[in-house]
């Protein structure tokens, strides 16, 4: 069953003197628990790509499907619900939010979702930190941690949601060797555990070897 | 609530200047408002002895021209006109008869310092139509009033004044040249309740006048009966002045009808004039330009306080936006952090308003000091709270309306990743 259904998407930005393609009629899907991770040089559409799946952007032309409902005709706010409950973002960055901490940072999707508990949303937090090694950290504020504690953290954030996607860019770019091979045996867990769809941008061919699939990018134009 | 304080707590540790400059600008403006809206208040609403402002009418002004010519006159009452054009209305619990304004003249008691007080005459209604709280003797009456007895009522500090610290009724003192005898001691009251305020209370001397023509040194004090309207009174008063009209219309003069007798929230809006006529509504559009003035000024720049602020949360914005919320809890958010840093400015621009009316002596009390001060309870009102709360609300909304819908309508994709 896809989860991912992408048909003939393009994405051109347009300027009053220029016109860039950042996609040209890429058709991809993705089924459930599938781990595929997007390779390509640098500028070639890869984040892009994320970014409409992730309903951050929306595509020039072409549909996009997500567990089997047209996105394109999602509204804002409807958008907003759907990502809430139903995916999962990592970045290379982290983008932790400096003045809250860690529980609190795991807790931002959930403090979007109407109708649960402070105490369940709590319950939840402590669930996922335990189970990524870092409850230790949980009155922690992002400056007092290392990057690999960061991106737990980040992951933390991206499943506290139980979505079914997570769509993580470049989540170990930012981070040594040692700490990359964590975060990558932390995402395969979620997928072969957990059962969640996962879709990874990645410079890394080493760790993209280890995914199910690799999608290759260049010029805006799905290769392989 | 507890992540918003934490955000603010940040961005105080983290943006000192512009979190500080937000709280002070703010507290500066509420402070500012306060002053104004209290200075105000203080003018309009009910405190003793002035206890029943809302059901209050002054006749202060009488005004006469010539049918043919261009001579007019127009000055405070004679007790004679003042009983013409106010005795016995229709709706009106007591009318009670006073100079206009306070006459300053030499006192001297068994102390032997002599010093100047604030005198008023008053007719014995003057007691019931104000709420003179009587420490000690009695009030003078109408058969002394008649009579011209020189009794008085003097405010407990006067009295402490002329007599240290014995007992004032019985005694005598020498006011204006002339020796009084205290019937009674009321409490001090504030120069603000400009009606009823003085230091020393004579009766009325019903022969004083300023010539023909019906002018003199005094004023009616109306108090309504509860629920008769204003208009109804005014109208019975014009026809009174209808009647004196015909009466001086072979002498070759008319009267001027210029809408008395006032209410309170025309003697709060400064209007003395005895010629014109007073135009309440402009003068509230006046009051409300400058609240607006005052309000506006200060939120442009707490507007772009707010700005820089978020300016360094742009990346945050995206990546709340990613997990799912929307641009209407991106506004609520941001102006209800913004109202917590509005509310902590707000109380410390209370306090700051509080603090200058106890402690500005000049612009609250008599310069002899004498007289007292509003109570803080005057000033600790509901509707003064209430201004102040609402003005936070209003600075935080006009403030943070602009930066947090734009924020708002940042793309997701560029506020990740701006820097």
């Amino acid at each position: 069953m896809s989860l991912i259904e992408l048909s003939g998407i393009d994405k051109v930005y347009r300027t009053k003197e220029i016109e860039t393609t950042a996609l040209e009629n890429v058709n991809l899907t993705v089924d459930k628990g599938e781990f595929v991770s997007i390779m390509g040089p640098s500028g070639c559409g890869k984040s892009t790509l994320l970014n409409i799946i992730g309903l951050l952007d929306k595509p020039t032309a072409g549909t996009v499907r997500l567990l089997d409902t047209d996105c394109s005709t999602l509204g804002d706010n409807a958008m907003s619900h759907f990502r809430n409950a139903n995916l999962g973002f990592v970045f290379q960055s982290f983008h932790l939010i400096p003045s809250l901490d860690v529980a609190s940072n795991v807790e931002l999707p959930l403090a979007y979702r109407s109708g649960m508990s402070a105490s369940e949303r709590h319950r939840r937090v402590d669930e996922v930190l335990a189970r990524l090694g870092i409850s230790h950290r949980k009155k922690h504020l992002p400056t007092q941690l290392s990057g690999g504690q960061c991106q737990r953290v980040a992951i933390a954030r991206a499943i506290v949601g139980r979505p079914s996607i997570v769509l993580a860019d470049e989540p170990t770019g930012n981070l040594d060797s040692k700490m990359g091979a964590e975060v990558m045996d932390l995402l395969h867990s979620l997928n072969t555990d957990d059962g969640i769809t996962i879709v990874m941008v990645t410079h890394n061919e080493a760790q993209a070897m280890q995914t199910d699939r690799i999608v290759r990018f260049f010029d805006g134009r799905v290769i392989s | 609530m507890k992540n918003k304080l934490k955000q603010i707590i940040y961005d105080m540790r983290t943006q000192p200047v512009i979190a500080w400059v937000t709280v002070i600008g703010t507290a500066l403006s509420i402070f500012l408002i306060m002053t104004v809206v209290m200075m105000q208040q203080v003018n309009v609403m009910s405190f003793a002895p002035e206890s029943h402002r809302d059901r209050m009418l002054y006749g202060m002004f009488f005004n006469r021209e010539m049918i043919e010519g261009e001579n007019s006159s127009s000055a405070s009452l004679s007790y004679d006109m003042a009983k013409r054009l106010y005795a016995e209305l229709k709706g009106v619990e007591k009318t009670a008869y006073q100079t206009l304004g306070i006459e300053k003249v030499d006192a001297k008691g068994t102390t032997g310092e002599k010093f100047t007080v604030d005198t008023r005459q008053t007719d014995d209604n003057f007691w019931e139509v104000y709420d003179h709280k009587l420490l000690e003797g009695r009030y003078y009456t109408a058969d002394e009033m008649m009579s011209e007895r020189k009794v008085c009522v003097v405010s407990e500090s006067t009295a402490r004044r002329l007599f240290g610290g014995e007992s004032a009724v019985g005694q005598y003192f020498e006011l204006d040249h002339k020796d009084y005898e205290v019937v009674g001691v009321v409490a001090n009251s504030s120069i603000f309740a400009s009606m009823a305020y003085a230091q020393v209370f004579v009766p009325l001397d019903t022969d004083a006048s300023w010539g023909e023509g019906g002018f003199g040194p005094f004023m009616a004090s109306l108090l309504v009966e509860k629920g008769v309207d204003f208009e109804d009174v005014r109208n019975q008063v014009k026809a009174r002045y209808a009647e004196v009209d015909a009466e001086i219309k072979p002498e070759g003069f008319r009267t001027v009808y210029h809408g008395a007798p006032f209410d309170q929230e025309i003697i709060a809006s400064g209007h003395r004039g005895s010629n014109t006529t007073p135009d309440t509504s402009s003068d509230r559009y006046m009051r409300y330009a400058i609240y607006a003035i005052l309000l506006i000024v200060p939120a442009i720049n707490l507007s772009s306080m707010l700005h820089s602020r978020l300016r360094r949360r742009v990346s945050e914005i995206g990546v709340r936006r990613a997990f799912g919320c929307t641009k209407m809890r991106i506004v609520a958010d941001i102006i209800a952090e913004n109202l917590i840093v509005t509310i902590i400015g707000g109380i410390i621009g209370f306090v700051l308003g509080i603090i200058f009316a106890q402690c500005y002596d000049g612009l609250y009390t008599d310069p002899t000091g004498t007289a007292a001060r509003p109570a803080l309870s005057i000033l600790l009102n509901w509707t003064i709270l209430g201004i102040a709360f609402g003005t936070c609300f209003f600075l935080n909304i006009i403030s943070a309306a602009v930066p947090a819908w734009q924020a708002s309508r940042l793309n997701p994709v560029e506020a990740i990743n701006a820097k």
